[in-house]
């Protein structure tokens, strides 16, 4: 297989991991995300899958790394005694993009870590980036892999892309803006329908099998809107995605060859919404709002992945209908 | 008749994405770029009948892009649209309306972007 074109590279640095693993109930999210926004803490990427196994959901954040600390207060002290909280600072963020919704390009982000022994710390997927969470130590020899991986037209080699990126992090910090709108803007809904859930726990060694498996599928022309990882019990790996419920068999029988020991959950039908706005990733609040507009018409997201500037949500699709209106009423959306 | 190619210039791949999911499907064929340096560099590889152009990126501003692509006679037709978050909804930048208004492009746009009011100007300055 010829290596796969990217488009680019963005490291966030500094951010501090939170991960929160509660007993499921409809509320765990929704309370998470409440009590970060009234203290005004933004979450710069979250992931959450509403059932990860043994009746538990997994909500993982990252946030600036001052605001870890407080943070971690908030979901341990507040969360009860049905909340099992860890944070872990000096966590970056590295999105690569475009990957234009292929596995094979996951498939390959995973086997380089995998292949250079780094731990995936967690993933979030938006329309354009795939989304890894990488602790500080680990990043050199990340980039180094990716190089030897993919091709990026723009930097030809690690080197290039290090004089490029130096300073770039100041000048993105720099041009954040802050937004003060009475109803948040968003520029649209896409909505993904016809959708297989598929959520698995595997052992970190297993990084490779799955990373496999996503190439394996991408041969077959099948296109993945959605995708996250966080870590689930018991020092595992959590990992939800979404794929067409036209190629169940198809990712069935690569999860089957290339995991034969892990058995997946799936939820269909189901639907991937994507709101995309203005700086999502950099205003506190928004994934609350979301949140608490879903709860409002009784919705219960099945997955949600926070990354970039936007947040994707994975619903029922017979909840499709009542999740346009609840989001529809609260936040503007273009006709 | 063939498609009209729009390049977008944005250091937001999601934004990216998002325009030129929407470009894509009124039929114009779409180029994209991830800061003013690479939109340098797509803009001489193959010119545009069309920029779309952020105004805040690393390495090389829109306001920078825009005034050089302006001032060379190359490329001194090309329209270009500016968008940028510089407006009523934003409290704190570093960047200024003013700048933007100064810059010779030929629409200016602010962020968050209505979608029909950015595909309305790429029809009319492509027409």
């Amino acid at each position: 297989m010829s290596r796969i074109r990217l488009g680019g590279i963005k490291i966030s640095e500094g951010r501090s991991h939170l991960n929160a693993s509660c007993h499921c109930g409809e509320n765990a999210l929704t309370n998470i995300c409440s009590r970060l926004a009234a203290n005004r803490i933004n979450i710069t990427l979250l992931t959450h899958v509403a059932d990860s196994g043994g009746g538990h959901s997994v909500s993982a954040l990252c946030t600036e790394k001052e605001d870890g600390f407080s943070g971690y207060f908030l979901l341990k002290v507040k969360g009860g005694q049905d909340c099992t909280v860890s944070m872990q600072s000096d966590i970056n963020i590295l999105s690569v993009f475009p990957h234009e919704q292929k596995p094979a390009v996951t498939g390959k982000l995973l086997e380089t870590l995998a292949g250079n022994g780094v731990r995936l710390r967690g993933l979030a997927s938006s329309p354009s980036a795939m989304s890894l969470l990488i602790a500080s130590p680990d990043m050199a020899r990340v980039i180094d892999g990716l190089f030897s991986a993919f091709d990026f037209p723009s930097y030809p080699t690690p080197l290039d892309w290090h004089a490029a990126y130096q300073g770039k992090e100041q000048v993105l910090r720099e041009i954040i803006c802050s937004y003060e709108e009475q109803v948040i803007k968003v520029y649209n809904i896409a909505q993904q329908v016809d959708l297989d859930l598929w959520s698995l726990t595997l052992p970190h060694l297993q990084l490779n099998s799955l990373g496999a498996a996503l190439v394996g599928l991408d041969g077959f022309g099948i296109r993945m809107p959605f995708m996250v990882a966080h870590p689930g019990l018991q020092e595992q790996l959590s990992t939800s995605f979404c794929f067409p419920i036209s190629h169940r068999e198809e990712v069935r029988q690569e999860l089957s060859r290339h995991l034969p020991q892990v058995f997946p959950v799936r939820h269909d039908p189901v639907v991937a919404l994507s709101l995309h706005g203005p700086h999502f990733g950099d205003r506190y609040g928004i994934t609350n709002a979301l949140v608490g507009a879903l709860q409002g018409a009784a919705v219960l997201p099945l997955a949600v992945s926070c990354a970039v500037s936007t947040i994707s949500v994975v619903i029922r699709s017979e909840e499709l209908e009542r999740s346009i209106q609840a989001l529809s009423g609260n936040f503007t959306i273009p006709s | 008749m063939s498609k009209k190619y729009v390049l977008i210039v944005d250091d937001d791949p999601d934004m990216v994405e998002t325009v030129s999911m929407m470009l894509e499907s009124k039929g114009f064929e779409v180029g994209k770029a991830y800061d003013g340096i690479e939109g340098t560099e797509a803009v001489q590889k193959r010119c545009p009948d069309l920029l779309v152009l952020d105004v805040m990126m690393p390495r090389k501003d829109g306001y920078t892009l825009c005034a050089e692509l302006k001032k060379d006679d190359k490329t001194r037709n090309l329209p270009i649209i500016l968008l940028t978050a510089v407006g009523e909804a934003v409290q704190s930048t570093s960047y200024s309306h003013a700048d933007g208004m100064a810059t010779e492009a030929d629409d200016y746009i602010p962020k968050p972007v209505d979608t029909q009011t950015l595909v309305n100007a790429i029809e009319r300055l492509c027409s």
